[in-house]
């Protein structure tokens, strides 16, 4: 077995340059990404002997009101709100409030 | 048995004269002008009264326990009708009359209720336990043996004593009232992310979802029904289709 000198590892400490603190997205580059987004079209508090007693046919009635705006989710946040309307045969969310 | 204790014959005394105020004011309301002798009138019991017990207020430091039997409830339609016991007693198998008297009763629990809890009592003393009692309305520590009580319990004054011995109950029974949350979602869209970022107000998303398709029921995040979206009384709503 040979003899060899053990020294402390040197090791350079890194420094980022000027980075921008919010990075500049360059969108072209992700411009074809597909996610998923979900249009939340409301909730109910219902009991469990509710909830069992459901079968075909069975009316739950949403705490969303026709004229208020459902919510638009991307990643289980929401991104956006519209009132639903009817796109062709599509249901469709016309945008009422999103953050530009 | 839990009852409202008192420290001196002063401390009784005082809560007696609370109850005779009130007691006479409620009579004001409630007695008939037809009955001029008052057979009521409120005393310091030592001893469990006789008859079926009802319901409960908080009076005081504590709950008390207010036994209205079915001869007191005769009493008081009686001294309501000014009429005797014979006719009251008649007269009480009417749905009516037999809440008006319920409503009395109520009425004089409130009023008690409102008048004692301004009081604190300040100290509490296990050697003496008696009772007071108004007219036929007797507070001590009873149970509740009568539906009654159900119609009573409506009332912010009364409260129903739990007992320390519990039967069983299977464990669903126990849960059937929780209320969860439900979620109801059109199913997921696919965007490109050029057009979502480019969304402004105004703009029209349109989703894969056709109009009439089944719309997704999530329970605790999970998906467990789909139905149809309607509207019932102004509310979006779903009909379970599956």
């Amino acid at each position: 077995m040979n003899d060899v000198v053990v020294t402390d590892l040197m090791i350079d400490e890194l420094k980022p340059l000027n980075e921008p603190k919010s990075p500049v997205w360059k969108t072209d580059v992700i411009k074809d990404v597909e996610v998923d987004i979900d249009i939340r079209l409301g909730g109910a508090s219902v009991t469990i002997n509710e909830l069992f007693s459901w079968k075909k046919g069975s009316v739950v009635t949403l705490d969303n009101q026709l004229n208020q705006p459902v919510d638009v989710l991307l990643n289980q946040k929401v991104v956006g709100k519209g009132m639903l309307v009817a796109c062709g045969d599509y249901y469709g969310v016309e945008i009422t409030d999103v953050i530009e | 048995m839990k009852l409202i204790r008192f420290v001196s014959q002063s401390e009784l005394s005082f809560l007696q004269e609370i109850c005779a105020d009130v007691y006479d004011k409620w009579l004001s309301r409630w007695r008939s002008p037809r009955n001029i002798n008052v057979p009521l009138r409120p005393s310091i019991i030592y001893k469990e009264p006789d008859g079926q017990s009802w319901l409960s207020c908080t009076i005081g430091r504590g709950n008390a326990f207010v036994s209205v039997s079915e001869s007191s409830l005769i009493s008081l339609a009686a001294l309501i009708l000014g009429v005797d016991e014979v006719i009251a007693e008649r007269e009480l198998q009417k749905d009516i009359l037999h809440s008006l008297i319920i409503d009395a009763c109520k009425e004089l629990l409130n009023d008690l209720s409102n008048a004692l809890l301004e009081n604190t009592f300040k100290v509490f003393s296990r050697k003496e336990e008696p009772l007071f009692k108004i007219g036929t309305i007797n507070c001590g520590g009873y149970q509740f043996k009568n539906n009654i009580i159900d119609v009573l319990l409506d009332s912010n004054v009364v409260s129903r004593k739990f007992e320390q011995k519990h039967d069983l109950v299977a464990r669903n029974q126990s849960l059937k009232n929780e209320l969860i949350d439900i979620e109801a979602f059109l199913p997921p869209s696919k965007i490109s992310l050029h057009e979502l970022l480019g969304i402004k107000k105004g703009n029209m998303l349109v989703t894969d979802t056709k109009i009439d398709s089944d719309v997704d029921i999530f329970v605790n995040g999970k998906k467990n029904r789909v139905g149809n979206l309607g509207k019932t009384d102004g509310f979006l709503a779903l009909k379970v289709s599956k």
